[in-house]
Order: structure tokens, then sequence, then C-alpha cells
């Protein structure tokens, strides 16, 4: 070896944690230099002076169980894959297309009978229950004089807001008169209760 | 991705497709469904008709429908008269059944051959569901200069074109004789003046119903209400030339609101019976003041020596006969209920049984401050007009054409 070895390679094998043909190199190595035999020997007793510290400290720093350790952590990994496992497959951000076209097709004619179903309503005579009678009301306000029946209701308005003279007649009728602004002729709008 | 995204979608696509169709085909029935009938005798004929801006909108769970028609009309009398007032009869029984309008122009002088137009501006709402109809535009009845009619008169027409038509004459005398007697200047006064009065006149909104076909909800309400009523009692003011003295009156009177008002006349005339009496009405509020709100007509007077009204009774000469009109008045301003604190009555139209009429003077308007604030009359109100829009030049040569 032309070349120094470095110091991890020294310090493993100061620990006995290189290959055997890696030991076999750095020995003949070492054995010819004292530099490097120097280090190995600074790293073996390193090494020594840490394991008996670890045994004087017994007391204060307790026996480390590196396997129960070891195996508290294989534990928790299982623990973590099984849990996974109940939530299943994480949710893509999109989803796949599954088109479902008669699904889509009874939707759809559903809807569309229920538009019918209202269009036709709309022509059907009046559905007021049976019975259900509403009198008719006039009144009059500033826009103009409006009769009503339940939710129904005429309105003769007045022509561009102008308010009209209005009265009321008690046998049932009520009468707006206003101006025309653009013709400058009367127009008297009524409604009556009959 | 179809299956939880093709609902909604079709909702916002079908559902409202569904309800143009309806709205279009309610917007093309609006057009189409206003049914103009004259008599094929009619003096008058229509020209054409224009639908403006006609048209249907939906609001909440109603449909609107907004007419905004013109019709032209042509004067084809064939004894040449000269029309001066015109009204049609206006019916939507779909929308509303029990109740109808009607679109008036008085106080126009078109001679025969002639053209004029009459607008009507009408809004009809009902709710989504309930039928569509036609709106109904007819003929009632048509006055002449000569003071002749023409019509089928279903809503009396007649009679009110025709006080019309006089107090219209009434009227046009009255600012002749000014024009005459104090000149261009006494008149520009007096038109002042009318203009003031009628700017002074305050108005309140009323709501009127018929108190014996109140029903359904309107009619708990009142089985509901046993709270008594006051009667109050009618104050009138006399008119010198009145030939109908109204005697007394009541009405029950809670807050805002009046029911079955009643009004005992005696007709003074010697010698004609009377068919029509109106009784001007002025309501007066806690506060003091007083508004014209209308009248108390008496069509089919129940004459006190006959049994029951009908539709031709009369009050003979000398007699007595009670107006009694089946109705409930609510008064608002503003929004607001205005309570009824006092009632004041004034004759203010006759009709006797030959169809000659009767209404006050000018004489007579001016005789008391409550009734110089009654409303101006239809051609008064055309000539204030004429005056603020035209100037003093233009209401001389209106008053000078006939």
């Amino acid at each position: 070896m032309s070349t120094h070895p470095s110091e991890t390679d020294l310090a493993l094998l100061a620990g006995g944690d290189c290959s055997w043909l890696q030991r076999f190199f750095l020995r003949r190595h070492v054995a010819r230099c004292g530099d490097c035999n120097d280090t190995l020997t600074s790293f073996a007793e390193l090494r020594s002076e840490t394991l008996e510290l670890a045994n004087n400290n017994a007391g204060i720093m307790p026996e480390t169980d590196w396997n129960r350790l070891a195996g508290e952590m294989r534990a928790n990994i299982r623990l973590g894959l099984a849990a996974g496992e109940c939530v299943g497959e994480a949710p893509s951000a999109i989803l796949p297309v599954s088109w479902k076209p008669r699904l889509a097709m009874g939707a759809a004619c559903v809807l569309l009978l229920a538009g019918a179903g209202i269009f036709l309503h709309g022509l059907l005579p009046n559905d007021n229950p049976a019975g259900v009678v509403h009198a008719a009301t006039v009144e009059s306000n500033s826009t103009g004089v409006q009769v009503t029946t339940g939710a129904s209701s005429m309105t003769l308005m007045n022509h561009a807001g102008v308010a009209g003279d209005q009265t009321v007649s008690s046998d049932g009728a009520i009468r707006a008169s206003y101006v025309d602004g653009d013709t400058g002729t009367v127009t008297v709008t009524s409604v009556y209760v009959e | 991705m179809w299956n939880k995204i093709s609902i909604p979608v079709l909702l916002l696509t079908v559902l409202p497709a569904a309800g143009l169709l309806h709205a279009q085909a309610t917007a093309n029935d609006a057009a189409s469904s206003v049914k103009i009938d004259l008599p094929a005798d009619s003096p008058v004929t229509l020209i054409s008709y224009s639908m403006g801006q006609t048209r249907v909108t939906a609001r909440g769970g109603a449909m609107v429908l907004d007419l905004d028609m013109s019709l032209t009309l042509r004067n084809n009398d064939s004894a040449a008269r000269s029309v001066r007032d015109v009204m049609l009869l206006i019916t939507a029984q779909e929308f509303t059944p029990g109740g109808k309008g009607s679109v008036a122009r008085p106080s126009i002088d078109v001679p025969a051959g002639q053209n004029f137009t009459l607008p009507i501006k009408l809004r009809l709402i009902r709710p989504v569901q309930q039928a569509n109809g036609p709106v109904r535009v007819q003929l009632d009845g048509v006055l002449f200069n000569d003071l002749s009619f023409y019509g089928p008169n279903r809503l009396n027409s007649q009679r009110a074109m025709t006080l019309w038509e006089v107090e219209a004459q009434r009227d046009r005398a009255y600012y002749k004789q000014i024009l005459q007697a104090k000149g261009e200047t006494g008149l520009q006064k007096e038109i002042l003046n009318g203009m003031k009065k009628a700017a002074d006149h305050p108005q309140l909104d009323v709501a009127l119903s018929h108190t014996g076909r109140t029903v359904g909800s309107a009619a708990a309400n009142l089985a509901a209400d046993t709270t008594p009523a006051d009667k109050a009692h009618f104050a009138f003011l006399e008119l010198p030339d009145s030939p109908v003295l109204a005697v007394q009156g009541q009405a029950d009177i809670k807050g805002n609101e009046v029911r079955s008002p009643w009004i005992e006349v005696q007709n003074l005339d010697k010698k004609k019976a009377v068919r029509y009496v109106e009784i001007g009405w002025v309501v007066k509020d806690k506060e003091g003041n007083e508004y014209l709100v209308g009248s108390v007509p008496g069509s089919g007077v129940s004459a006190l020596n006959t049994s029951g009204a009908g539709s031709n009774a009369v009050i003979q000469a000398g007699q007595r006969g009670r107006l009694e009109p089946d109705a409930t008045l609510k008064f608002s301003h503003a929004g607001r209920p205005v309570a009824i604190d006092g009632m004041t009555g004034f004759v203010t139209q006759v009709e006797f049984a030959d169809g000659k009429v009767w209404v006050p003077s000018r004489k007579d308007l001016d005789s008391s401050p409550l009734l110089r604030s009654m409303s101006p009359s239809t051609e008064e109100q055309r000539l204030l007009d004429i005056y603020a829009k035209q100037g003093l030049n233009a209401l001389v040569a209106d008053l000078a054409k006939y």
C-alpha cells in the first residue's frame, strides 16, 4: 500500500469491524508504518477507555438493551403499516373517469318529466281547492288602482309615474284620473268589485 | 366523475330550459291573448293597436304580465257627432274573478272621421301554477257632444261620462266667463288659484271590500275580531241649490276602518224622481287633517217608503231614501293606517229618473273651504295642464274651440 489508510479505516480496524481482506491489508501496512501503528494504538486505547467508562457508570446510566429498543422500533413500524392498510389507498388528485350512461340518462328522463309536469301544470284550469273562495278587494296606491283576488291581481297603472287623482266609491269602485304628459289628455282608470 | 356531476349539471340545464320554454310560451300568449272586442255597429272602430313594452317576468312564485298597449280608434259616427268620452271595459277573469277594470278618456273633442288614441297600461300578477287566460278589452260606452250615448253600459258608463261632461261644460263656461269679464290676467290668476288648490289636495290610500262577501281568511278575521266599533255620525254640508238633502248618516268606525256606512237622503224636487245620488265623503283624522276620500253612492237606492231596493229603484219627489252600500273601507297614508275621527258628507251628484243630472255649481263649490278641497274635474285637470305646459295663449285658444 503506497499511501496511508484513512483514519476511518484504522478506527474500523481497531473496533474489529472490517472485512477480513481489508483487515489483512491494513495490518500489513500498520506492521511497517509507525505513524499508522500509533494511530491504531490510540483508537484501541480510546475504545477500551470508553468501555471502561461505561462499566464504571452503570449505576447512573442503566444498561441499554439495544435488542429491546430494536424490537420496539420494529413493532412501531409494523403498527404504522397496519394502520395504513386500514385507511386504504390514498386518494388521487383527480378521480378516475367512470362514465355511467344509464344513470345519467335515467336522471335526465326524470328531470325532463319534472319539467314537463311544471309546464303542463301551468296550462291547467285554476287549481284553487274546492270550496275556497277569495273575495275581490280594490285598492288605490301611488302607482294606480288595483283589484286583488287571492294571490292574483290586476293593476291599472298610471302613466309615467304620474300620481292620479284618486277617489273611492263605497259601492265597490276606485277611480284614478291623471293627465297624460305627452298628449295632454286625461285618462281615467277604475277598478270594480263585482 | 360523471356519476358525481351529471345530476347537478342536468338540474342546471334541463329545468331552466323548461322554465324558459314556459316563460316564452307565456310571452307569446301575452301578445296573442289580448282580445279586443268592439260591437259591429260601434260608432268608434279599431284602427290599430300596439303592444309597446309588453313583457312577462317571473317574480318568486308569481308570473307578472305587464301590458303597455295603445289603441288607435276612429270616430266613424254616421251622424257626424263629435266624441266627448269613451270608456273601455277590461276583464281578466282567470286572473281576478270578481273584479274588473275600465279605462276611459274623458274631455276629448274628436270630430267624425278623426282618430284618437287610448292607452292601456296594465299589470297582471298570478301564481305560476294558475291558468293563464285572456285579457278582454270591450267597449262599454261612447258619449257624444249632444250627450247622446252608445254602448252596452255594463259599468254604468253613461252616467259617469254624462256627469264628467256636465262638469266639463260647467268648468269651461266658468273659465270662459272669467276670461270675458277679467281678461287674460284675470284668467291667469284664476288658473293659478286652481293649480294651488289641486296641489293642496291631500290623498289617502284606500282599500275596499264588500262586507257581505268577505270570505275565507278575511271573514275569519272579522269573526274573530270582537272589539266593538264606534258608531260615528256624518256631519253634512248643505248646498243651496242641491235637489237632494242629506238628512242623517252613520258608520261603524274602528281605527282606520269604516264599515257599513249608510246615509238617509230626501228628494227635495217636487216633480222628478231621483235615480242616483252620490255623497262626497270627507274624513278627518285624529290630528284634524281632512281628506276627500271619495263618495257614498246610491244606485238603486232603497226608498224608505218602498220595500227593498232594486237596480231601478228611485226616490220619488219629496220622499226619503237610504244609501246603504255594503262595504268596508280601510284608510292609510304613506303605508301607515290613518285613524278616523270624524266624517263629513255633501251631495256631489244627482241623477234624475229622466236621465238629467245635477252637479254643484262653481258658486256652490266656493261656498265652503271644505268644498274647495274637492278634486278638480277631469276637464279642469286638462285645462290646468295646458296652462302649465303650453302657457296662457294655448289655454285661451283651447277655450275658444267649443
